[in-house]
């Protein structure tokens, strides 16, 4: 099967998620998610009691593609990245090429510059460890397994009250 | 397509409800979101005009727990339906693994959800997907209504594929379930052909 673009390994899941924690840690970041373009979460990092992820994720999703509309409008290719002021956090988007969203919610002791800064830094390391994941030949435990769409669909029907 | 994430051991599948505007999308989602137990479903989330109308979209997660070691979701999205909003259909439609065309089963409609079902096919081809490959299913709503066309017509019009079509009283939950079964019967057997070691 041709790997689809975004697949991680255990391993590759591990480097994204070191590379949030330290962007948390350093730059004094309150949140940080890693969002598909599709809006499903990937990953997140720091304070996320506040939010529902998955809604969010796809809000998020949303509002990045219809920006990136925008851009096509006033006859940008796209927007790399594009930020949103609040009264009390501030939030910092930035594109991981064609697969993900960075989004980096922060509160105002934090300044805008620094966080440009560190997420382009961010956004590279992803960048790296997508490649490098769209690159790898070992497919070692891509693999659903055979029976899982009955097993599924029985924990549907369950769920529906079938 | 589904996002198959090995490293974290999770499957998010995105089921978009398509249709003419006033069909009934967002009142499906509202029943499912009435009737599934809130263990396994998350908020139901509306982006809607102070009128109700979906502006952007309506999202409802589902949850199934784990299955064979992966965490296996589904987001269930509702496009507007209204013709101007074209632009906010083909971002909603983005990595759409399966689709549920709610169609206005009365008489007087039939032209609008076949202008709908051609737009459907035209944005699925401008994300590269010919809609025959798509898992579709097809909802006849407002059966309870009694100016509804008959099931050979409505095939007539919008089923060339022979794809499982459903009647469907979306406001009492009658087809619902049936319908949103049937797509991920469909969507969980593409992940499993797909997803499987060749």
């Amino acid at each position: 099967m041709a790997k689809e673009v975004g697949s991680l390994s255990l391993e590759q899941t591990q480097q994204i998620e070191q590379a949030l924690k330290g962007y948390v840690d350093d730059v004094g970041v309150t949140t940080v998610l890693l969002v598909d373009r599709d809006g499903h979460l990937v990953t997140e990092a720091g304070v996320t009691d506040a939010i529902d992820p998955v809604s969010f994720g796809a809000l998020i999703s949303a509002n990045f593609a219809s920006t990136q509309q925008i851009a096509g409008q006033m006859g940008e290719e796209n927007f790399d990245a594009f930020y949103i002021q609040g009264h009390e956090r501030d939030l910092y988007l930035s594109a991981v090429q064609e697969i993900a969203i960075l989004v980096s919610i922060f509160p105002k002791e934090v300044t805008l510059g620094m966080v440009k800064v560190f997420a382009e830094k961010v956004v590279q390391v992803l960048c790296d460890t997508y490649a490098a994941a769209a690159e790898s030949t070992d497919d070692e435990g891509m693999s659903v397994g055979g029976g899982f769409a009955d097993s599924a669909l029985a924990e549907l029907d369950k769920v529906l009250g079938g | 397509m589904a996002t198959i994430n090995y490293g974290y051991r999770e499957i998010n599948c995105k089921i978009v409800y398509y249709g003419p505007g006033m069909s009934g999308k967002t009142t499906n989602l509202e029943t499912i979101h009435q009737k599934v137990p809130a263990s396994n479903r998350g908020k139901l989330t509306s982006l809607a005009t102070k009128t109700d109308r979906t502006l952007f979209f309506d999202l409802l997660p589902l949850d199934l727990g784990t299955i064979k070691g992966f965490k296996t979701k589904f987001q269930l999205y509702t496009v507007p339906g209204q013709v101007y909003y074209n632009a906010t259909r083909k971002l909603v439609l983005r990595g759409a693994d399966g689709v549920v065309f709610v169609a206005d089963a009365q008489n007087d409609r039939m032209e609008d959800n076949v202008e709908s079902l051609d737009n459907l096919k035209e944005n699925l081809q401008e994300h590269g997907i010919d809609i025959a490959q798509v898992p579709l299913v097809l909802g006849w709503n407002k059966w309870d209504l009694p100016n509804h066309a008959t099931v050979d017509e409505l095939n007539e019009a919008m089923n060339p594929w022979g794809v499982p079509a459903f009647e469907m009283e979306a406001l009492s939950g009658r087809g619902v379930f049936d319908a949103l079964r049937a797509v991920t019967q469909l969507v969980l057997e593409k992940i499993e052909q797909d997803g499987a070691r060749p």
